[in-house]
């Protein structure tokens, strides 16, 4: 059985079905030709997960097992296809929650191999760069994407969708984890990215002036030391409304990634300007980036909130960059929670 | 019928194959966290072995637990997929009942006792009880708890008793010191499979499947105000609350959102 899968070079018409269970969200896609959604499903586990102010591993490995069967099922179905069109599966190995990986994985490579079709893992941090290119697949390079979320903070420079690096990135916490943290600190609830882009709608921007780290320093940026001021400020001023302090939390951060993104993307002479990750959804930031883009002559790439969030077009579309050049994955391979970027993360 | 059988839930990962009572090709290895890895090849494996195509596949079963959550949800996940791709029957067996099984015949004893270690210094365990006409029946549910736990409800029935599996192999000495006084005939079976193996999941299966059908019985999904069929799902025995496993330090390592 299987030759397909060692001579296997997809094409426009290769349909992939794409799986993410990386940390809170059970995804399926069928991508064709890399770039038509045929249809993306997408099953948030965030009500499970909020009482708790985090993702909870275990919980999240339980439910990705649940759910996944009928994620799959529906995404067949809006795609109009039944298992017999897949040409290919593809579910993302890491980074993430090992155990929530590995139900996706599992399930993945069980199904390229009763349907003999090639398997291919995806890199989830690469899959979200791609997810640019969904919204937009006529895009300018050289293009920097600046990738925001819950575990990630970094400006990748792309020559071709093939030719990437990391050019900068957080020497410390993520935007979107610092974002919790905060939102926990103020008891705004959870995920804290968008709970505090709407109490910062309340608030004042210039109440207080957090300090933007290593401004001056690089392409690295650092919010360890931000979210350390907001909780010192709180503590010191009991009486400063919550409002003002996730409203000049919000402005601190939104400053330092709009100032680092315009400087990484002169150096890499990039003409497009992309932003990807969970905290791509934050308002301001789109915004600012957009305004910031179009006065340095750049396109902006702001992807729909449902491509900069997790999901699994996204993950069938990489999938398929890495089938047209005749990659796949063995079946032995396993899940990597702490897999990097191809060149430059650290 | 050709039943596929899958068994991920200890360190034992195994793979079999049968049709009704005959097993066609099996696999196993010794797979400390390497799950995930090893079973897609093993599943390749025996049926390239057996001859068979993936299509002659008539049912697929699966060991639900208890056990090692991280290793049943890799089984699980694979069963799930191929009963959904090959739209064929899924169910599901008992980590304990497998272990029953797999030690055939067993009449000489009153109380069978299937052990299975699922760390954490917990085991799981569940009370079994030979009969007259030689049939075994479950006589005590699958439970989790300290070794301690699992004596106390043997001592209670005081009845002769035989351990199945490594956990209780390995723990002989402990166990037979903690019976104490009473010491009704104790037996380890040490020659009796240690772990639960996909063939005796695929033999129970195929039973399960001629007597009920298919496992997932779940209420029907709606998508787009029209009733859809249920993909294939079995239900994995944890016995333990996720909550318990709440841990701040990981919840920092989380994937990206
Ligand atoms: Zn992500």
């Amino acid at each position: 059985m299987a030759d397909v899968q060692q001579n296997f070079v997809a094409d426009e018409s290769t349909v992939v079905l794409g799986i993410e269970t990386s940390c809170d969200e059970t995804a399926v896609s069928v991508v064709m030709g890399g770039g038509d959604v045929l249809s993306s499903v997408v099953s948030s586990q965030l009500d499970e997960h909020a009482r708790f102010g985090g993702v909870v591993p275990e919980i999240a490995s339980r439910a990705h097992l649940e759910a996944l069967p009928n994620v799959t099922a529906e995404a067949l179905e809006r795609a109009g296809i039944d298992f017999s069109r897949i040409d290919a599966v593809a579910a993302t190995v890491g980074p993430g929650l090992v155990g929530a990986l590995l139900v996706g994985v599992s399930a993945a490579k069980a199904t390229a191999l009763a349907l003999d079709v090639p398997f291919v893992g995806v890199n989830h941090l690469e899959a979200h760069l791609y997810a640019a290119l969904l919204d937009d697949p006529d895009v300018e390079f050289p293009m920097l994407f600046v990738l925001v979320s819950g575990g990630h903070t970094m400006f990748v420079a792309m020559n071709d969708p093939h030719d990437y690096r990391v050019v900068g990135q957080t020497i410390d916490d993520a935007a979107g984890e610092a974002f919790d943290k905060v939102a926990r600190f103020l008891d705004l609830g959870f995920p804290g990215g968008p709970a505090i882009d709407r109490s910062a709608q309340n608030g004042n921007e210039k109440a207080v002036n957090f300090p933007r780290a290593m401004l001056n320093d690089g392409l690295d940026v650092s919010f360890s030391g931000l979210k350390t001021a907001v909780i010192n400020h709180v503590r010191a001023n009991p009486d400063v409304s919550n409002d003002d302090v996730a409203a000049s939390f919000q402005r601190a951060v939104v400053d330092v990634l709009v100032h680092k993104a315009r400087l990484a993307a002169r150096e890499c002479g990039a003409r497009t300007i992309a932003l990807g990750g969970g905290v791509a959804a934050n308002s301001q930031l789109r915004r600012e980036l957009e305004k910031a883009g179009n006065d340095d002559g750049l396109r902006v790439l702001l992807p729909s909130r449902e491509m900069c969030t997790d999901n699994a077009a996204m993950i069938a579309s990489a999938g398929w960059y890495r089938l047209r050049r005749g990659e796949s994955t063995p079946l032995d391979a396993g899940a990597n929670p702490n897999l990097k970027l191809a060149r430059g993360q650290r | 019928m050709i039943v596929l059988g899958i068994d991920t839930a200890t360190e034992l990962v195994s793979v079999a194959l049968v049709d009704g009572d005959e097993v066609l090709a099996a696999s196993e290895s010794q797979s400390d966290r390497r799950h995930a890895e090893d079973l897609t090849p093993m599943l390749q494996f025996v049926v390239q072995r057996a001859g068979i195509e993936f299509s002659e596949v008539d049912a697929v079963a699966v060991d639900v637990g208890p056990g090692l959550f991280t290793g049943m949800r890799v089984g699980i996940a694979a069963a799930q997929a191929l009963a959904h791709v090959l739209s064929v029957p899924l169910v599901g067996v008992d980590s304990l009942e497998v272990l029953v099984a797999a030690a055939g015949n067993v009449d000489d004893h009153e109380l069978v006792v299937p052990v299975i270690d699922t760390r954490r210094r917990e085991v799981a365990w569940a009370l079994h009880r030979t009969h007259d006409d030689g049939t075994v029946r479950r006589v005590a549910p699958p439970q989790v708890g300290t070794m301690d736990d699992m004596l106390a409800a043997v001592r209670e029935r005081s009845q002769s008793c035989l351990f199945v599996g490594a956990h209780a192999i390995s723990h002989e000495e402990q166990i037979r010191g903690e019976v104490g006084p009473q010491a009704w005939a104790l037996n380890f079976g040490s020659s009796l499979p240690r772990y639960p193996h996909a063939r005796h999941v695929a033999l129970l299966g195929h039973v399960r499947v001629l007597r009920d059908g298919d496992d997932s019985g779940h209420a029907g999904r709606r998508a787009e105000g029209r009733e859809l069929p249920d993909a294939p799902t079995v239900r994995p025995m944890y016995l333990r609350d996720a909550d318990a496993e709440i841990s701040w330090t990981t919840r920092d390592a989380r994937g990206v959102r």
